[in-house]
């Protein structure tokens, strides 16, 4: 697996910060879940077999199916957030936002939410490379251009298609049966674009 | 004697009791050899499940015979062939 355990606890505390921020909440990530959702990605991963490669969309994929099921991330609910929360009536006339945020947050689902969020980030992260292979590959005129501006128009229509199936996948990995290797079907089939596998002429 | 207006105190609270973001646990467990070998044995020994050992069967490319191709073909062909089956 190209992205090491470093890496992707990076990508999750970045995310996880972000979303925190967001909600007037802290979140906490459990080291010790993360690494063996890791661990487990690993393997399941090769359980696609020797039927296609382990590109980079099925390897996010079953870092996200881990995510989900393993669930490393958990809202703060110590006694420091039961006192915030009675002084949140007058906090709030500091920063309006806030109590509708909080509410919010215990409305979400942390984990799928975050799952799908870094699995979009370490999908598109593998596109940045795949992107800078063609750029090279044109200037070698391994390519033409036309390749480049199908592979940037497929993926700005992927991100699209992406976006419109995150409240149906949140609701299905909460409610649903699912798999690592049905997930990473899916993502593949949402963000395929011909050049996950190498860099050729179409 | 510095004053402490109602505002500054709650933005002091505020900021003293509660810090939005993400905040990691159990770093020093993650990293430890011993833990992570412990998951990696464990995975290992799953036994009869998906991410057990994949048997040789498995591994190999299913291989088709000429008949069943020829019946995905033709099963194919009339799912999408837009005529109409005779």
């Amino acid at each position: 697996m190209e992205i090491g355990f470093d890496e992707l606890k990076n990508v999750c505390v970045q995310c996880a910060d972000e979303v925190g921020k967001y909600f007037k909440k802290k979140i906490y990530l459990d080291s010790t879940v993360l690494r063996q959702c890791y661990e487990s990605a690993v393997v399941s991963e090769n359980f696609h077999g020797t039927i296609g490669t382990v590109n980079h969309i099925r390897r996010a994929s079953h870092f996200m199916f881990w995510l989900v099921k393993l669930k490393p991330f958990l809202f703060s609910d110590t006694i420091v957030e039961k006192v915030f929360d009675t002084l949140e009536p007058t906090l709030s006339t500091i920063d309006p936002t806030m109590k509708d945020r909080r509410q919010a947050a215990s409305e979400i689902f942390l984990n799928e939410f975050l799952a799908l969020l870094i699995g979009k980030i370490l999908i598109l992260r593998g596109y940045i490379d795949i992107k800078k292979k063609l750029v090279r590959a044109l200037a070698d005129k391994k390519i033409n251009k036309a390749d480049l501006q199908g592979f940037e128009s497929l993926l700005a229509s992927n991100k699209i298609k992406f976006q419109g199936l995150i409240p149906e996948l949140t609701d299905s990995f909460r409610d649903h049966n699912y798999s690592s290797r049905g997930l990473a079907t899916m993502m593949m089939c949402t963000f395929y674009t011909g050049f996950e596998n190498g860099i050729q002429s179409r | 004697m510095t004053k402490i207006t109602q505002e500054d105190l709650l933005q002091r609270l505020k900021k003293e009791f509660q810090t939005p973001g993400c905040e990691v646990i159990n770093d020093d467990i993650a990293n430890d050899d011993a833990y992570i070998k412990h998951i990696k044995d464990r995975l290992n020994s799953v036994g009869n499940h998906p991410f057990g050992s994949i048997p040789a069967g498995l591994k190999a490319k299913p291989k088709l015979s000429s008949e069943e191709r020829t019946f995905i073909q033709n099963a194919a062909n009339s799912i999408f062939d837009p005529t109409p089956l005779v």
